[in-house]
């Protein structure tokens, strides 16, 4: 057998659907318990007021500006088939839902990226095309669909290799000297917590930072490799349970060690999944084996999957500077907890003849929470250039000004920089693949 | 063994082309201060500064506080005037009080209470008519700016057949009882459990009284640069000036509390005006050597105090007249100003790594 044939028929060779299972089970699970305390929370009130502006992704400008009330039924609607999907009832439309309302919650205001949204988001999306729903689930139960016992193991394995490339990447995205040689942030962000009881003197201490920024990326870059071979998955799991813990403990992540914590458990063995989930009733020999009939179309769609998983994080190569700074390719790829940023940015109205008018309160179009985000991130800052000069023409009936900036920002203990061009009308500024001149590149000195 | 060779090559792909800079030059690495430089200092802030500034305040207060049963009782010119010279004094005693917005103060919502400027008339119309509701914190119709309004807004028979109205008697009373109420109370937690705890809060954490310090010290300034200077100039509102914004229109203090505003803010920097024992951030980041661009921090804050006071000291006229008479020297002064935001809000808390709180942060983060 040639090697592909080989690889075929490894990813295509059956293990028990147990894994599956308990991994909708769990996700799902955590992704209801996260979607009623962020209900709970009230924040959907303070993060999604109407009047405000909403910060776009790039291609996804088309999302609309869903405000309080709304996102508050999305987020019932999130629940209820968030549940329904836990118990696999009604999987294929629920699974379905589940994704297309949390699309929309993470969509709407790209100031509230966060990684492990992004995570959450991609498990949905796999989940809705794996038959997670085929055992020990109310569909199986009440309509009597077709069950199955044993699923090829790319599925598993497609699990498997996302969270790996989650950890991969993040560990490659600390391999830069802020991280590695400056321990930054972490030496800003661990004396922050040296009022913890017992830990907090050894938080405060600079060699600590090392520690952390030295561990961590090795953590990264090596776990996934170590929960992969059954020789190491323990021990290894076991630091997966120390590390996120402690991580948590530290910093204001929610739900994120959570959510590693339950989805590394699809790293082990099928047997060991199918034991536990016995012990509640889970019939391992219920049902027949999924066969896969058609495998080019199965394989074109998953290298697709895996080509853009893979090229999403390295986009930032393809822009000159440092991706700290100018955060270009910054989002969706994994870098985490890389940055403690702040900033200030004013922003100056002229005419079109390039006569000084005013300067922009930011207080009057924007939360506190959003002017912190926004006079951090290059591109938020020209999508406000441009809602400022429609606002304020419409407000003062001028027309054809200008909007510049004057920008500043520090970047893990360096002093403030000018992140912009003060002297580039950034309302006229268009978004684009293509590498923006107008920001200033971060300075030596 | 294969496997290996391949992640090695991984990781040397990624080193190399992690998107990294090649900067290695910061300004701090976070510097330790050491605990007993820490209580000294809070010390020296509770005693010398903001202990003195709320008592000064709540005794001008009281002071007032007289005089207006004077006029209340005895509506004639002379008390008329005698109140306003109280309430010049009193006025002004706030502004030396009025950074320290943590603890205490807070919790009293001080801010609502005492000064929220500029004035709601018709809010204030409102609750005379419906009688003063201390719970209600968020109307522009009190502390301060209601007096500087009734005390000032017509000619000296206006305002004494006005305040002859019960409604009006009774909410001038209610809203300074309010006022000695809240003060009081937030001198005696300086002077007791509070004070206390506020000296041995060390360390860096949100909350610790290095980062009140720092937070109220910005959130203070912004209140001047946009509350006292910006909105009235017009910078904000694309040159459309707006002179009735200002602090103290009605009485025509607002050059006299601007300036109150910015000496006491920069005490709050130096740690007191120019005595040889002060003992404030500004020392605190000279001993520790913070720099920024190989320049000591410290001496470019003062440097920008220094141009900034100046200016503010050659405007020649209340503030809204000057906004209108005197408009680039107003510009000047904002801009800066501003330039000094950029110092203070940026680079003093990154060298000191410490975070602005109060800028809220609602949700998790990443």
């Amino acid at each position: 057998m040639s090697r592909i044939q080989k690889l075929s028929s490894y990813l295509r060779s059956d293990v028990s659907i147990a894994p599956l299972v308990s991994f909708r089970i769990l996700f799902y699970g955590l992704f209801l318990f996260g979607a009623c305390r962020f209900l709970d929370s009230g924040w959907i009130y303070e993060l999604y007021l109407d009047n405000e502006f909403y910060f776009k992704f790039y291609g996804l400008e088309w999302v609309p500006n869903i405000g309080s009330k709304a996102m508050t039924f999305i987020y019932l609607i999130m629940i209820v088939s968030s549940l329904f999907c836990m118990l696999g009832l009604f999987y294929r439309i629920s699974s379905i839902v589940t994704f297309i309302t949390f699309f929309f919650y993470e969509f709407t205001d790209a100031t509230n990226y966060l990684n492990h949204y992004y995570l959450v988001l991609l498990l949905l999306f796999l989940l809705i095309f794996l038959p997670a729903n085929r055992a020990f689930s109310l569909d199986a139960r009440f309509w009597k669909i077709k069950s199955y016992s044993r699923i090829p193991r790319y599925m598993i394995l497609l699990i498997q290799v996302q969270l790996a490339m989650v950890y991969f990447f993040a560990g490659l995205a600390k391999l830069n000297t802020d991280w590695m040689v400056n321990f930054m942030p972490m030496a800003v962000w661990l004396p922050a917590k040296g009022d913890l009881p017992l830990i907090g003197p050894i938080l405060a201490k600079p060699i600590t930072a090392a520690v952390f920024s030295y561990g961590g990326a090795f953590y990264d870059l090596s776990i996934a490799f170590f929960l992969f071979f059954k020789r190491t998955r323990f021990v290894a799991y076991l630091f997966v349970l120390a590390f996120h813990l402690m991580v948590g403990l530290l910093f204001n992540i929610g739900l994120f060690p959570y959510i590693m914590i339950f989805s590394t458990t699809i790293f082990f063995s099928d047997e060991l999944h199918a034991k536990i989930l016995s012990k509640i009733g889970f019939n391992p020999n219920k049902g027949s084996t999924f066969i896969v009939n058609r495998v080019a179309p199965l394989y074109a769609a998953l290298s697709l999957f895996l080509f853009v998983q893979l090229i999403l994080p390295l986009r930032c190569l393809a822009y000159p500077g440092s991706v700290l700074w100018h955060e270009q390719g910054y989002r969706f790829s994994w870098r985490v907890m890389l940055i403690e940023k702040t900033g200030v940015a004013t922003f100056k109205v002229y005419d079109k003849d390039d006569v000084f008018l005013g300067e922009v309160d930011n207080s009057k179009y924007l939360s506190p929470y959003k002017e912190k985000q926004m006079a951090i991130q290059p591109d938020f800052i020209m999508q406000y250039a441009k809602y400022l000069k429609e606002q304020l023409e419409e407000e003062y009936k001028i027309k054809n000004i200008k909007i510049k900036c004057d920008c500043f920002a520090a970047l893990n203990g360096r002093a403030s920089q000018r992140l912009v061009d003060p002297d580039i009308d950034l309302s006229k500024q268009i978004d684009s693949w293509s590498a923006k001149s107008w920001i200033v590149p971060l300075k030596d000195k | 063994m294969r496997i290996f060779s391949v992640l090695a090559i991984c990781l040397c792909i990624g080193f190399f082309s992690s998107c990294s800079s090649d900067d290695t030059s910061v300004t701090s690495l976070c510097p330790e201060i050491e605990e007993s430089e820490q209580t000294a200092l809070f010390q020296f802030y509770k005693d010398q500064l903001i202990i003195p500034a709320y008592e000064q305040a709540l005794s001008d207060l009281g002071v007032l506080n007289t005089s207006l049963d004077d006029l209340l009782n005895e509506p004639t010119a002379e008390n008329l005037s005698e109140a306003r010279v109280a309430f010049r004094s009193a006025y002004l005693s706030w502004e030396y009080a009025e950074p320290y917005y943590f603890g205490p103060a807070e919790d009293q919502l001080i801010e609502d209470h005492f000064n929220y400027f500029p004035l709601n008339r018709d809010s204030l119309q409102f609750s005379i008519d419906e009688g003063f509701d201390s719970d209600l914190s968020e109307k522009y119709d009190r502390g301060f700016p209601a007096m500087d309004y009734l005390f000032y807004f017509g000619s000296e028979d206006e305002i004494l057949e006005y305040i002859t109205n019960n409604d009006v008697r009774s909410y001038l009373s209610a809203n300074m009882d309010n006022m000695v109420n809240r003060l009081s109370q937030v001198v005696e937690e300086w002077n007791g459990s509070f004070g206390s705890s506020f000296v041995s809060n060390t360390g860096k954490v949100d909350g610790a009284s290095l980062s009140q310090i720092i937070n109220t010290y910005n959130r203070h300034f912004e209140t001047i640069k946009r509350n006292r200077i910006g909105l009235a100039s017009g910078v904000l509102t694309l040159g459309f000036k707006n002179p009735s914004v200002v602090e103290g229109f009605y009485s025509g203090l607002s050059l006299d509390l601007a300036k109150a505003a910015v000496e006491s803010s920069s005490n709050y920097f130096y740690g007191g005006s120019g005595t040889d024992s002060q003992r404030g951030i500004y020392n605190l980041l000279n001993d520790l050597n913070i720099q920024v661009g190989n320049e000591s921090l410290a001496n470019k804050m003062d440097a920008t105090i220094v141009d900034f006071s100046q200016l503010l000291n050659d405007l020649n006229s209340s503030l809204d007249a000057a906004v209108i008479n005197e408009e680039a020297a107003v510009s000047e002064l904002y801009q800066s100003m501003s330039s000094y935001v950029v110092l203070a809000k940026t680079d003093m808390p990154t060298a000191l790594c410490i975070s602005i709180t109060y800028v809220d942060n609602p949700s998790d983060s990443d």
